[in-house]
């Protein structure tokens, strides 16, 4: 790394565990195969491409212990296909449906095409798994894998009882190292949510640095010389990268960011609910519920209902313009940061993975596009935060302050009045597997006592997830979200009961084991 | 003496079905019941100048404490201690502020007029003459400070180069028997069983097994009765609209201001609103950094402040004073709750709660609690 500074491209890739054996199909698990079509998979071919290209890609990618274990699920991996297969019985009949009509039979033939390479790079080429596929770009040297908390679970509200934080961190390094061989040097704190001395449990896990809000650098004390353009160090070594704001509003922002541009696609035009109910009928999971199909045919345009055709040539247009003004932006600050005498420059643009593709459906190209261009000649360059840290072996030491990347920057969105119900019973619950733990230490890992406790440690994580609260607090699909908290904190309460009375049905555990079946390696002596 | 007969192998077990897995999680769904909690209190921060505190307490040791105190209406209150280490920017309240609160198990929001600083509460009961029992301790919470650090002092560290770490060994995971499970989904995994074919198709909105409602509506929640100290909320308590304010809140403002009144020059923060100043005759604390600049007369000393929001100036001293009625309570989970006009939700456990700005005279809150029979909600 020679350049002036650096951009560090960081995205995280998660979703809550979703699981639903107990149904035939179940809609929330769309979640995952929408990301895995739209965001995932487009990923991978990216990174193909760059390989292919030679081009020296430089990419952090935060990998969740839940999206890992759902994408290596049997189960899920099979239903996956058949998704997909009905995606694409869609897009055949969609060709049919826009044949001669210019205006949408280019996009009905580029979602053809998309299915297609969903399909061949699922099946054919990874065999249905992902994770590995991410974990030979790592070994070629065009991504950093880290990781998060087991289930995503939100630290600064579960510290409270210190091993519930201690359990989720620990195991999510635990499978990460199960997942690919080898420990993960970074985290992606949930929701980039801080608490002092969290750096502690980080440093007990094997994490050499985390990320963090603007604030949570800014307001660090004492205060960072070189503000966010430099990482800081807590008292323990334990580094912290904070997000630059600019990137994040160039990207993020509804009015200022660069996926509300008139020419992109809308997301909200769908032909799940633009068609004639008979005619969607087939490829509504109950034959009657409108949902977005992922068709959509129409660009932004602008506000109101009235939208114009997609023309992805055009939109590849504005692709390529708001990446050189990405970049350019990107050089112009660390043109006026250095070089000097102090550490390099370090710009961080962290993103939810599923931003680019799902939600912002030009997004992978847009990122292909700026990782090319930080291959020229020029004062910034593609780095991780291993390569940084690999150039600078001393950094200045600060207590970075607490923060989130939630709306108003710390607790609140997950700690409000429609979720403050839910931490008495996870904290309750945390302290009492606690009490298991001792009472069961000496039970063998494969006694029904022993499995009940892996069981009720799962139960307990299940329930602990940051996206149940966040969800509740989003107001979508807040009644799923409220009934996954309360079934997981009752199947802990009924193993609790169970363990106690020393009445384990193994049947019922066998439905248990099946139903909620993620960290098969938990160990029970982490809550104690 | 003869042999026993050798025993045949006994049959295997049977497959799992769809059906039973979805019968499973509803029936261990619909037996929860909150976890019975030992008597404590727990703070969590909310932003650097709001934090969360939600108790328990047993009755037992509620009665235990009763006893000791020569009051027979104790008040029970969270109290705070700021425990900020020397040096925090701000001033570092030295007495500690109560805020009263009701019922052995709730929870309740408290502004702070500053942030960066760290909070411990005890909770108690309070009784005359400032006598004080413990009833529990909180964990320390540290609100986080809203700018930069005054400090600039530089200092380099080498930054942690982690050895392979020690990790748990693995365990052997838990494997039921795989073939248990195979008859629930035949041929490709998402096509439901010919078993289920008789099912109503499932809403992708809201699933057939998680239905919310009707799961709480027979949850069987551990009430506590009115004696044993939860607020009930009873219609017929309504009190009517020309009855004076319940002295409670008043008298909570107004302890406020007196004591503010005579704060010494020296200090100048302000104590969060609907708290109360520091027992007995000790200092107050100061001002707020922030306060309102415009100066109205100050009220005459010991009378009922009815406004939301207010401010008074003196020579020394300009104080900004929000007060606010913070309504909680239980009820059965499922039913709705109108309180003074506004739907108030009703969270999962039955609980509620519900802030609004302190308005001027008589407080008179109506309250409707609606329940569904036969399809209606009465």
């Amino acid at each position: 790394m020679t350049a002036y500074g650096y951009l560090c491209l960081a995205l995280h890739a998660h979703l809550p565990y979703i699981r639903h054996p107990e149904h035939g199909s179940f809609f929330e698990e769309r979640w995952l195969f929408e990301a895995i079509t739209e965001s995932y998979v487009p990923l991978i071919r990216m990174l193909e491409r760059l390989r292919a290209d030679a081009v020296p890609a430089r990419l952090t990618l935060s990998l969740s212990p839940t999206l890992i274990a759902m994408l290596r699920d049997p189960l899920l991996q099979a239903r996956y296909r058949t998704h997909l297969d009905g995606m694409r019985r869609l897009a055949d009949r969609e060709l049919r449906r826009t044949r001669g009509d210019s205006r949408f039979a280019p996009t009905a033939l580029l979602y053809e095409e998309m299915l297609d390479a969903a399909a061949g790079t699922f099946d054919q080429t990874y065999r249905g798994d992902l994770p590995a596929a991410f974990a030979t770009f790592a070994d070629d040297g065009l991504l950093d894998l880290i990781t998060s908390a087991a289930t995503h679970g939100y630290l600064p509200l579960l510290r409270a009882e210190p091993n519930a934080v201690r359990a989720q961190v620990l195991l999510g390094q635990s499978c990460f190292r199960t997942a690919f061989g080898r420990p993960a040097n970074g985290i992606w704190l949930p929701e980039c949510g801080y608490y002092r001395g969290l750096e502690t449990v980080l440093e007990d896990a094997g994490f050499r640095y985390f990320f963090v809000d603007s604030h949570g650098i800014e307001n660090a004390r004492p205060r960072p010389r070189m503000g966010l353009a430099a990482p800081v160090a807590c008292a323990n070594g334990v580094v912290a990268f904070g997000r630059d704001p600019d990137c994040s509003r160039q990207v993020w922002s509804r009015d200022e960011g660069y996926p509300g541009d008139p020419w992109y696609r809308d997301f909200h035009r769908d032909i799940g609910f633009d068609l004639d109910i008979e005619t969607i009928r087939p490829f509504l999971l109950d034959g009657k519920t409108r949902i977005h199909t992922g068709f959509k045919y129409h660009r932004i345009t602008g506000p109101g209902d009235d939208k114009q055709p997609y023309n992805r040539t055009r939109a590849l247009e504005r692709v390529r313009a708001h990446a050189e003004h990405f970049v350019r932006e990107r050089r112009n600050a660390v043109v006026r940061l250095g070089p000097g005498p102090g550490p390099k420059p370090i710009l961080v643009a962290p993103y939810d993975a599923e931003l680019f593709g799902h939600w912002w459906f030009e997004g992978p190209q847009f990122l292909e596009t700026v990782l090319r261009l930080l291959n020229g000649e020029g004062p910034i360059a593609a780095g991780t935060p291993d390569d940084y840290l690999a150039l600078h072996p001393s950094l200045q030491r600060a207590a970075p302050s607490p923060s989130s990347w939630g709306e108003k920057g710390f607790n609140e969105f997950w700690l409000n009045e429609g979720t403050d119900w839910i931490y008495p019973h996870l904290n309750a619950a945390a302290r009492r597997m606690g009490d298991l733990a001792r009472h069961f230490a000496a039970a063998p890992p494969d006694s029904l006592h022993g499995r009940a406790l892996r069981q009720a440690a799962r139960s307990l994580l299940l329930a602990q997830a940051s996206d149940w609260p966040f969800i509740m607090r989003s107001g979508t699909s807040s009644d799923y979200a409220l009934a996954r908290v309360r079934d997981h904190l009752a199947r802990f309460q009924y193993l609790d009961d169970a363990l106690c009375r020393d009445s384990v049905d193994e049947r019922r555990l066998q439905a248990l084991e099946f139903m909620d079946n993620p960290f098969p390696d938990v160990d029970p002596s982490l809550y104690v | 003496m003869t042999d026993a007969p050798p025993l045949s192998d006994p049959d295997p077990p049977a497959p799992f079905t769809a059906r039973e897995l979805r019968d499973l999680a509803t029936e261990i769904g619909a037996a929860f019941e909150p976890a019975a909690t030992p008597t404590e209190v727990v703070l969590l921060d909310v932003d650097p100048t709001r934090l969360h505190a939600y108790w328990s307490i047993v009755a037992a040791d509620l009665n235990a404490a009763r006893d000791q105190l020569n009051d027979d209406s104790p008040d029970l209150v969270l109290r705070f201690h700021d425990v900020s280490p020397r040096g925090t920017p701000g001033t570092r309240a030295e007495v500690p502020f109560d805020v009263e609160i009701q019922g052995r198990r709730g929870a309740t929001y408290v502004d702070l007029w500053q942030a960066g600083h760290s909070y411990v509460a005890d909770l108690g009961l309070r009784g005359g003459g400032d006598h004080f029992v413990l009833l529990a301790r909180s964990n320390q919470v540290d609100q986080p400070p809203l700018g930069p650090s005054a400090d600039d002092s530089y200092a380099e560290i080498g930054h942690f180069e982690p050895e392979i770490p020690a990790f748990p060994a693995l365990t052997i995971p838990p494997t039921p028997d795989p073939s248990l499970f195979d008859g629930l989904f035949p041929g490709r995994a998402a096509e439901p069983p010919a078993s289920e074919s008789d099912d109503p198709p499932e809403s992708p909105e809201t699933p057939d097994v998680v239905e919310v409602t009707d799961v709480l509506d027979v949850m069987e929640f551990p009430f506590v009765t009115e004696s044993e100290g939860f607020p009930l909320i009873d219609p017929s308590s309504l009190r009517p609209a020309s009855e004076a304010m319940p002295a409670g809140i008043g008298a909570t403002a107004t302890t406020t201001v007196k004591t503010l009144g005579d704060t010494p020059a020296a200090t100048t923060d302000a104590p969060p609103p609907g708290a109360r100043s520091a027992p007995g005759d000790t200092p107050a604390p100061d001002a707020p950094a922030t306060a309102n600049e415009s100066r109205v007369p100050p009220p005459p000393t010991g009378s009922v402040i009815t406004l939301s929001s207010f401010s008074l100036g003196q020579e020394a001293v300009e104080l900004e004073v929000h007060a606010e009625i913070h309504v909680f309570g239980r009820t059965r989970p499922g039913r709705r709750l109108i309180i003074d006009g506004r739907p108030v939700t009703v969270r999962p456990d039955g609980t509620f709660s519900l802030r609004r700005p302190l308005p001027r005279g008589a407080v008179v809150l109506p309250l409707i609690v609606e329940e569904e029979s036969e399809d209606e909600w009465r």
